[in-house]
């Protein structure tokens, strides 16, 4: 007896936002951190910086049929018995956090060593496939952990869950967390029967995803989280280091979006890869946080600084006891050791 | 017929997969790794294949390490260059614990039919890392590898 609802939607945290356009790689990628978060949980999230890269560049895909990475390896479109693989298939994903953050670019499309190094790990395992659009044969796949792509529209957003006592599917958007409920809405299952859409007249097709289950990389999983009233967490600023390293300390938020709403940020990122783990008095993770309240003087605070390898976790001493409040233009630094 | 053994240090090994998913130091005194499932290893010894114009034959080899954890040691692989050694090709084991100071059973293999070395020689470890739990991510330390040659 198939159950009589499904809820996938505690394994997404980080409701992304995606500002002019995207919608199909980024309900892709809120599907795909679903997918990761059930077979390997605090996963990071993954980043669409390399997809809307080459989206702009794809004379380099297109016309030369292949992508050469600055660490020298080589990937093709089309291998020599003509089969074509996407990138996700042949190259991987890189994660968040992991790219050059440039505020003059909307998106950065900039190689970086450490997301080209990590991309083989996050892999599809085939090409996406077409499902058909029914109420049946999107609750079988979500019963069988298969979030569901929709087209609606000119918009793309991804099904995350069904509700046989409402007859409702809840949707993941890509507007950030002050869209619906929490970043979240829903279709009536006559919706999806009739084909009718909430974003264009109709609804397109359906896909679903096979990614490899990747394995567990050391990660820093982060909530910070605004007031509703004008909160917004682009104010937010956050970069993650060793603290005895010499390297660079790494900006992992906020990318250059200038319009996103949102006021909540659950996140997860890669540690730096120079950090061996675990954590200890002797090599510590240091979390900086600065509020530039440039859209909001609300301030906010952090709920959450943990460590992640596997099942191996260690928390932020600090915020363990209660969330931690700050305000505006405060720098505030956070020690896991 | 003399004997003559080469060593190297354990920082000279090469994991077979890099990526995040391993997490590795070298210190002085040991390579050390922590990641989940199953991941090879390699060492290149230093091999003078002739000395005084005959070529020399392998007779045991050696790796030092010490698991953390969950961790064990399941293959060793021993390769005359590109070519596996029969004789020194072990599987289904279950190696633990801290052999990383003295020679022991765990820690060295011996050939029976010693063979003639022609390329150079590797070892090959295949390590079981298992999963981690609350308390740690399992690990490997590796501080030292080696082979005892016969020269006839």
């Amino acid at each position: 007896m198939p159950p009589n609802s499904i809820d996938l939607s505690p394994h997404i945290r980080y409701i992304r936002w995606q500002g002019g356009a995207g919608c199909w790689g980024y309900s892709m990628l809120a599907i795909w951190d679903i997918m990761n978060d059930l077979v390997c949980p605090f996963s990071p999230n993954l980043s669409l910086n390399l997809g809307l890269f080459l989206h702009i560049r794809r004379d380099l895909w297109e016309k030369e049929k292949c992508i050469m990475s600055p660490d020298g390896r080589y990937h093709i479109k089309k291998t020599d018995a003509g089969e074509e693989k996407w990138i996700e298939q042949s190259f991987g994903c890189t994660t968040e956090g992991t790219e050059i953050t440039n505020p003059d670019l909307r998106w950065t499309g900039n190689w970086t060593y450490d997301g080209v190094n990590e991309a083989c790990n996050y892999r599809l395992s085939k090409d996406i496939t077409e499902i058909p659009l029914t109420v049946s044969e999107i609750q079988k796949w979500l019963i069988n952990n298969h979030p569901v792509q929709i087209e609606d529209g000119p918009h793309v957003i991804a099904i995350t869950g069904y509700n046989n006592s409402n007859s409702t599917f809840t949707f993941v958007n890509s507007y950030g967390d002050r869209y619906g409920n929490g970043g979240f809405g829903t279709y009536s299952y006559n919706d999806i029967s009739k084909k009718t859409g909430i974003f264009g007249e109709k609804l397109g097709r359906a896909f679903i995803i096979d990614p490899i289950p990747p394995k567990p990389v050391p990660v820093a999983r982060i909530r910070i989280s605004t007031p509703i009233d004008g909160g917004r967490r682009l104010n937010i600023n956050l970069w993650l280091s060793s603290e005895k390293s010499p390297q660079v300390k790494r900006k992992i938020w906020p990318p250059p979006h200038s319009m996103d709403s949102s006021r909540i940020l659950h996140y997860t990122v890669r540690l730096p890869s120079e950090f061996v783990w675990p954590p200890s008095p002797e090599n510590r993770l240091v979390l900086d946080l600065y509020d530039s309240g440039e859209y909001s003087e609300t301030g906010g605070q952090i709920e959450e600084f943990i460590a992640v390898f596997g099942e191996h976790s260690i928390s932020c001493k600090e915020i363990t006891s209660g969330p931690i409040s700050f305000k505006a233009r405060e720098h505030r630094r956070f020690i896991i050791s | 017929m003399s004997i003559f053994a080469s060593w190297i240090h354990g920082t000279s090994i090469k994991p077979q997969n890099e990526g995040y998913y391993i997490s590795k130091t070298y210190k002085g005194y040991a390579a050390i790794f922590h990641t989940h499932g199953k991941e090879w290893f390699h060492f290149a010894i230093p091999t003078p294949v002739i000395t005084d114009n005959k070529r020399v034959m392998v007779k045991k080899v050696f790796v030092f390490y010490k698991t953390e954890l969950s961790s064990k040691i399941v293959s060793i692989h021993v390769y005359d260059g590109g070519i596996k050694i029969p004789d020194l090709q072990f599987n289904n084991l279950a190696l633990t614990g801290d052999h990383s100071t003295n020679l022991d059973n765990a820690n060295t293999w011996q050939i029976a039919n010693k063979v003639e070395m022609k390329y150079g020689l590797g070892i090959s470890i295949e390590v079981d890392f298992g999963k981690s739990s609350p308390t740690g991510v399992p690990g490997i330390w590796f501080t030292s590898a080696g082979a005892d040659f016969e020269k006839p």
